[in-house]
């Protein structure tokens, strides 16, 4: 079976299978007018909480200044076109049953990416725990991995793209930090927020340029839900991209998340800039 | 009716049929299909004003049905570990279930939910590396290699099924 006969069996299964009758608009519109509502009635009850809460400090505060403000600072800190890109037919470098390297000279590259992700991180004081999820849906699974893969198609010039996913904790909570290197590609952008709208698909994220003594590095955000919330991007001179992300949570991991994301933008785009994620050099 | 509601009802008499064809290629099932459709309605209902081009709407939709499908999945909500169970509880008609559907549908079951998602998104949906990388929330490598991986699971268990018949 290939690309085609999977298009050809997709469509067969679909047609062929008895799709029940079409669905109900006036059914749809309903069930969504009352979503809208209980989420209008969470929103009014939540107000009210923080109305209530607010009154509460406020009475505690004028009978026992001292006690409030231990109790505020005991809180803790607030902190198509496309490529046939499945190409079964594509032949892999020595070693490899896929894309991925799992040993030798490019796994190493992933692994070398992989230490300079948390020794960045624990710079600014995280702790870079070896985290497992907690769900079992996710068959205990590393918060804290790499990856090297081929990224280019049969044909292109090679390209390897390098991904580590980093827990960063603080405080036991929890946030994620994402650095993905790329070595040069004829497609990458060297415009900095072209380049950033490349990160993920996500092209049709917000973007300014930021300046990192004279770089430029595309300083974007995503307000898709479950994204990544912000990324930086940058070209370096001999045509490597590094692409690093942040979230205060980690996406299924179980663990709480950061209040606020773990690295300001100043500091997550020195990281882009950073010559130690340009694995080659 | 307000003109939301009603460009609201407009949008899924058009696109309903299509999301739900691809929400019954992820899950095997046109009743679940029918649920995750509706979630993923009912969400793009209550972010209707955010999302300000038609062309939006199909890419948002259909981000929000695969997530679903996946953060089910993992949540285990939604179990959906063999289609043979499913159908043999629903009685089917004689003749209703060609046997190459059933083959197919009990191959694609047993692929990993996100190789699933990709090969649906590729290969049905026939969205490029980027679009489907943009709806996964993964790279466009991760995407290459999650479809070639999942056509190389299918092949292999289609090759099974093949032998054991």
């Amino acid at each position: 079976m290939n690309e085609q006969d999977l298009r050809t069996a997709f469509q067969d299964v679909v047609v062929t299978s008895s799709p029940p009758p079409a669905m109900d608009p006036n059914r749809a519109l309903d069930v969504a007018r009352k979503a809208r509502s209980r989420r209008r009635s969470s929103q009014v009850g939540a107000v009210v909480a923080v109305l209530v809460v607010g009154i509460g400090l406020g009475s505690a505060f004028a009978l026992d200044p001292g006690g409030t403000q231990d109790y505020l600072i005991g809180a803790g800190p607030s902190s198509s076109s496309s490529q046939p890109g499945a190409s079964s037919k594509m032949a892999w470098p020595s070693g490899q049953n896929d894309r991925t390297a799992q040993q030798g000279p490019q796994a190493a590259r992933g692994v070398q990416l992989l230490e300079a992700v948390k020794q960045s991180a624990q710079a600014h004081g995280f702790e870079t725990p070896s985290l497992k999820y907690q769900d079992t849906k996710y068959q205990n699974g590393d918060l804290l991995h790499t990856q090297a893969q081929i990224s280019s198609n049969e044909g292109e010039p090679e390209v390897w793209e390098y991904t580590s996913y980093v827990p960063v904790r603080k405080n036991d909570k929890v946030g994620k930090l994402i650095v993905e290197v790329s070595t040069p590609s004829q497609g990458s952008a060297s415009e900095p927020c072209a380049l950033a709208r490349q990160f993920w698909g996500m092209s049709r994220a917000m973007c300014k340029v930021r300046d990192v003594d004279g770089k430029k590095v595309g300083d974007a955000a995503s307000t898709d839900q479950g994204r990544v919330m912000g990324w930086m991007s940058y070209k370096h001179p001999n045509g490597w991209v590094v692409n690093v992300a942040q979230s205060a949570g980690y996406d299924g991991g179980g663990y709480p998340a950061l209040d606020v994301e773990p690295f300001s933008g100043e500091e997550l785009a020195a990281m882009a800039v950073d010559p130690k994620f340009v694995l080659g050099s | 009716m307000s003109d939301r509601d009603a460009a609201f009802q407009e949008y899924f008499a058009a696109r309903s049929d299509a999301m739900r064809g691809t929400a019954y290629l992820l899950c095997g099932d046109w009743h679940r299909a029918e649920d995750l459709v509706q979630q993923a309605f009912t969400k793009l209902y209550l972010a209707w004003r955010r999302i300000d081009r038609h062309e939006a709407l199909d890419a948002y939709t259909r981000q929000v049905l695969v997530r679903t499908f996946l953060s089910e999945r993992r949540r285990g909500w939604f179990r959906f570990e063999s289609v043979s169970e499913d159908l043999a509880d629903s009685a089917a008609a004689p003749g209703r279930y060609p046997e190459e559907r059933m083959v197919l549908l009990e191959a694609l079951a047993k692929v990993p939910p996100k190789q699933r998602a990709c090969l649906v998104l590729r290969y049905w949906e026939d969205m490029s590396v980027d679009q489907t990388a943009a709806v996964l929330g993964v790279s466009g490598g991760t995407v290459k290699s999650q479809a070639a991986r999942g056509l190389q699971t299918l092949r292999g268990l289609l090759s099974q099924q093949e032998r054991v018949r």
